[in-house]
């Protein structure tokens, strides 16, 4: 197995939090910490299967709280992932319909160490919504605006990656995808209002 | 409340949030977002929108590397199922590694035998019963009660010894490692005891003279000494060898 670059828990956060999600650092999560997390999936009703899923959720949650700096480095980075784990986990045993025991099961851990991350996990409904969302803007729409705000590339970068005229061209495809964007969140009923709690934190 | 509001200033929210107004109409606008409440909801959609392609760019990136990483833990030996295991199955490990260890600590055992260990093992100091009033002993048994194995051996070359001074004299050489010693008056006791048609201290000889023979290395001689005690039930040192010892015993080579 590959080995690739070890990051500390410092290192990692101030990376993610200054927009750095490069390969490398998934890559990192993955090899650091799958295999302990996925014991825990799979000594509670999970297969492995499901282990793998979780996990998946695990990194994009980690980076999404750090970047929105919900991560307050309380506890180590590999607590802070085992209490997402365990979370989404118990939370998707809920929505499995095996309740019971586990209701109470939930209740009784908590999310003592990864309390903003609640409404994060709890709101799994609503991402998939977005997911789809995103996915009817359409190739163009989706390219551009990834590339603006996601990989945080400049217009004339831009402009290299795409068939644009010039940088005015892809400032009003930007725009007006966005907007497009917007109408389409309007128009699933409960989806902003979840997406406003799940998404927007405070700065 | 959207027709309110120009797609010129819909662009300047956006270049608000994307950080490229000057500071003054940054100032200006955060004033309106403070006193009309529609162009603040304007500004809330805009970062929605922003939040959720960024929320969608980690979904892609992760899932993207998803299948890449599974397939490299698998291959690197991370990825353990855990499937359940039948009490049976549990039993049969348990067992299994019970078996390994006992095989393990067995040849262990083998490997690491030699007479002088398994000699070792077996023996314990001759302890002589308590006197009766009337019972007169010799200087040698008194010193050897005495624990004063040296004085013991100083009458080893004495004339007229009896079967009780050769006796204890090969006990006072067998504490003090001289098997070679303790051999000799062992075997002058056992022929003085054949000769005499008496039975004086005989079970402990023989078993003593085994002992010796297994401290000096001669292994088929105290072999058959002890095949004997262990087949007479009545013998007193019958109990003294234990299965263990035996099977011990019967790996060595001579």
């Amino acid at each position: 197995m590959a080995k690739g670059r070890h990051f500390t828990d410092d290192e990692l956060v101030k990376l993610i939090q200054e927009g750095d999600t490069s390969g490398e650092i998934i890559r990192f999560l993955y090899r650091q910490y799958f295999e302990v997390l996925s014991v825990y999936v799979q000594t509670n009703s999970g297969a492995l299967q499901d282990a793998e899923d979780v996990f998946q959720e695990v990194v994009v949650a980690f980076i999404s709280l750090v970047q929105n700096r919900k991560f307050r480095g309380e506890s180590s980075v590999k607590t802070f992932l085992y209490a997402l784990n365990r979370n989404i986990w118990l939370n998707e045993l809920k929505r499995r319909d095996r309740a019971g025991a586990r209701n109470a099961r939930y209740v009784k851990e908590g999310a003592t160490e990864a309390p903003d991350a609640g409404q994060y996990i709890a709101d799994r409904e609503a991402r998939a919504q977005l997911m789809k969302v995103v996915e009817e803007l359409g190739d163009s729409c989706r390219q551009v605006l990834l590339l603006f705000y996601y990989e945080n590339l400049s217009m004339k970068e831009i402009l290299s990656h795409t068939r644009f005229e010039n940088e005015q061209v892809v400032r009003n495809k930007k725009y007006k995808c966005l907007k497009q964007l917007e109408q389409l969140i309007k128009a699933r009923p409960g989806l902003a209002q979840s997406l406003k709690s799940v998404l927007l934190y405070e700065r | 409340m959207k027709d309110n509001y120009t797609p010129e200033l819909n662009e300047i929210i956006l270049q608000y949030l994307d950080g490229l107004l000057p500071e003054k109409e940054r100032e200006a606008l955060e004033a309106r977002f403070r006193t009309e409440p529609a162009l603040a909801e304007e500004l809330e959609n805009a970062r929605l929108g922003i939040a959720a392609v960024r929320q969608y760019g980690i979904y892609n990136q992760v899932g993207s590397l998803h299948s890449e990483m599974m397939t490299e833990l698998q291959q690197g030996g991370k990825m353990v199922s855990m499937k359940k295991r039948s009490p049976f199955r549990i039993a049969f490990r348990a067992a299994a590694a019970v078996l390994i260890l006992l095989a393990g600590f067995t040849i262990y055992q083998y490997a690491t035998l030699s007479p002088a260990r398994l000699f070792d093992e077996q023996y314990s100091r001759f302890q002589p019963g308590t006197l009766r009033s009337g019972d007169n002993s010799s200087v040698i048994e008194t010193a050897y009660r005495n624990g004063n194995m040296q004085e013991v051996i100083r009458f080893e070359n004495d004339a007229n010894l009896s079967v009780r001074d050769h006796f204890f004299i090969g006990q006072a050489a067998l504490q003090l490692k001289d098997a070679g010693k303790a051999i000799l008056h062992f075997t002058s006791a056992a022929q003085m005891n054949k000769v005499n048609q008496s039975f004086t201290y005989q079970p402990d000889i023989e078993y003593y003279l085994a002992l010796s023979y297994l401290s000096n290395g001669q292994t088929s001689q105290a072999r058959d000494l002890l095949q004997a005690i262990r087949s007479n039930p009545q013998h007193p040192y019958n109990k003294a060898i234990s299965n263990w010892f035996w099977m011990k015993l019967k790996w060595m080579n001579d």
